[in-house]
């Protein structure tokens, strides 16, 4: 078991910069979750780790071993980064059988066959695998070949696990069965694992911490509440959550009730505790983005704290997706429009005028240039 | 995607059957004409009353000692096959796999060269043959053979190997394995049916040469493309061995293709799975 640290790496192809100074620390025996959209250089992170890919400029560690380091000339090669990775292709070599596919990295490390034989056993009974070690590839279902993919990563019995997107071959319900089973398993290992995934509800279901990356750029690094219930800008509070947080621009204003945000075609109070941050920031006066998540707003008649003219205003409901264990509403409010989770119960139509609540305590404030959360 | 009707499989079908009844009767010609008398041949091989049947042609053009000639032309077409798939296999694999400066120009010039014919090279080599000694030796054919068949290999193999997902290559490097061992441990297994396809294309088209048999040989080392020129005679043209030889000499090529049909098939088909 070991840590990764990645300190300011970056990586050019070419003129495109795909990593923008990633500083990331992976604790030892953590499983890490890269998340963000398609090209946004979260696998490209990972191949750097890997090996498959050279840093253009700074340092990547492995335990306490730099292995890239550009300006020094550093460069150790994947073999001897004592790693294990898991394609989302599954690369199993497709001329060999299950059992040779796992015990293929050990018979290049020169394990006895004996132990090797042992090993690839003990792999193949925790996977469920027994029974399909003498079949090849392709006589696998996609489920079957993931844990295979597994098996040849676990039997080097490596100091860190890195994954590439593993469940996105497999269909939904094999995917929620897998998840399940690849973090019971990475908690029964013990390995460092860093896990690349634009699946957010994979990495908020399987993560200890999720490194959010956006455009080549670290966004937040945390826990998967602290990503979901403290987004460090509009981003990472839009990229997590379905359906994503609503941002409404806003001017932020005050009177002798507290600070308020105003959107022209209502205001909503802030609580105090947000008013005197944004007070003491020099915010009241200015533009903002003001956030909250559509389980934030609620049915009046479901709500618990309702004042008007403080937290509840009429909107008019557009369209409603009632999904069973909540309804998806989406309402309007003049021209502002927003998404609200309903309480299942709601008997909201569309085309009805409705009373909702927002809960003020759950609310963000963003800066509108930087689109950094104030709070 | 369309749809099959039954009447354009049976269309398809009949015309199927019709082509390869058209393709086997000169071969079926051959083969009556080979093992039947001389003077029921020149009545109609067709002919099937009062047939007679014998082994006696053959028999005959193995006493003049056409076997050599058969036997030549397995060498050469054994080690010219061999040869420049073993050279055209690491090229091809290099062009998929590695940068290198004007990698895509000599790429393009390997293109490029299939378009030359034989005969337009055959006078300047022949004199580079004979200053290099190489002339009326097999491994000059071979070689030649070797370097013509390189840039078409070279082409469809990497073409091949282009279909080949990445991920076995760099999942193999972490396993361990070296550029050169990821090549004969992985790449060359996976690749094997086009492999073979291209060998089997190879070999026959080697095994059919008579160009550079007869210009590059002497008539002693001929293979039996050329060797069966023996049999033709101006005054006195012998059927039955001529046709015997003709058979004799196409039987090589029929085993290697039926040996290698199954992955002849694949290879051209393409396609990875697992």
């Amino acid at each position: 078991m070991a840590e990764v640290k990645l300190v300011h790496v970056w990586k050019k192809f070419g003129e495109v910069e795909a990593v923008k100074d990633m500083t990331l620390e992976v604790k030892d025996g953590e499983f890490m979750i890269l998340l963000g959209p398609s090209g946004c250089g979260k696998t490209t992170t990972l191949r750097m780790i890997a090996g498959l890919e050279e840093p253009t400029l700074g340092q990547v560690y492995i335990g306490d071993r730099v292995v890239a380091d550009p300006e020094k000339g550093i460069f150790i090669p994947p073999k001897d980064r004592d790693i294990a990775m898991v394609f989302q292709s599954y690369a199993l070599y497709p001329h060999m059988s299950v059992y040779d596919n796992i015990a293929f990295p050990l018979k290049l490390r020169k394990v006895p066959k004996q132990e090797i034989d042992k090993r690839v056993k003990e792999v193949a009974e925790m996977l469920g695998l027994s029974n399909l070690l003498k079949r090849k590839p392709r006589e696998l279902s996609g489920g079957q070949r993931q844990r295979v993919a597994l098996g040849r990563a676990i039997v080097r019995q490596p100091q860190v696990f890195l994954m590439d997107e593993p469940l996105s071959n497999l269909d939904a319900k094999l995917r929620v069965r897998m998840r399940a089973e690849l973090k019971k398993l990475q908690k029964q290992l013990g390995v460092t694992t860093i896990y690349v995934t634009h699946d957010q509800v994979e990495a908020m279901t399987m993560g200890d911490r999720i490194a959010v990356i956006n455009q080549g750029v670290l966004q937040q690094v945390g826990t998967p509440d602290d990503v979901y219930h403290n987004p460090a800008n509009v981003f990472v509070g839009g990229f997590i959550g379905s359906p994503p947080m609503n941002f409404l621009d806003a001017s932020v204003i005050e009177d002798e009730k507290g600070v308020w945000v105003d959107f022209g075609e209502f205001k909503l109070k802030l609580t105090d505790d947000v008013g005197e941050v944004l007070r003491e920031q020099n915010y009241i006066g200015k533009e903002a983005i003001f956030g909250i998540r559509p389980e934030d707003i609620y049915d009046a008649i479901f709500a618990q704290v309702k004042i008007p003219g403080e937290n509840m205003v009429k909107a008019v409901v557009d369209v409603v997706e009632p999904l069973g264990s909540e309804k998806i509403v989406y309402l309007k409010v003049g021209d502002l429009s927003f998404v609200a989770s309903f309480h299942p119960e709601s008997q909201v139509k569309e085309g009805q005028e409705v009373e909702v609540v927002f809960d003020m305590t759950k609310a963000h404030v963003f800066d509108k240039k930087t689109k950094k959360a104030i709070v | 995607m369309v749809k099959v009707t039954m009447k354009y499989k049976i269309t398809i079908n009949l015309v199927a059957w019709i082509i390869g009844a058209l393709l086997l009767i000169p071969l079926l010609a051959l083969v009556m004409a080979s093992i039947r008398p001389f003077s029921e041949v020149v009545t109609g091989w067709w002919k099937l009353s009062n047939a007679h049947f014998t082994l006696e042609n053959y028999i005959d053009v193995i006493g003049r000692g056409f076997s050599r000639h058969v036997l030549n032309s397995i060498i050469i077409a054994v080690f010219a096959t061999v040869l420049p798939l073993l050279i055209a296999g690491m090229a091809a694999y290099g062009f998929t796999s590695f940068s290198f400066p004007i990698k895509t120009m000599i790429f393009l010039t390997l293109v490029a060269i299939q378009v030359v014919p034989q005969q337009a090279v055959i006078i300047p080599l022949l004199k580079l043959f004979r200053d290099l000694g190489f002339y009326n030796h097999f491994y000059g054919i071979i070689l030649v053979h070797s370097a013509f068949a390189l840039p078409w290999t070279i082409f469809f193999l990497r073409s091949f190997f282009m279909t080949i997902p990445k991920d076995y290559e760099e999942a193999a490097k972490i396993d361990g394995l070296s550029d050169t061992m990821i090549y004969f441990k992985i790449i060359l297994p996976i690749a094997l049916p086009a492999i073979i396809s291209v060998a089997v294309v190879q070999f026959i088209f080697v095994w059919q040469d008579l160009f550079f048999a007869i210009t590059l040989l002497r008539p002693e080392n001929w293979p039996a493309s050329a060797g069966i020129t023996r049999f033709v005679s101006r005054y006195n043209p012998n059927w039955g061995q001529l046709t015997a030889a003709g058979v004799l000499t196409i039987l090589v090529p029929i085993v290697v293709y039926i040996a290698l049909q199954k992955y002849y098939m694949k290879g051209v088909s393409g396609g990875i799975k697992g």
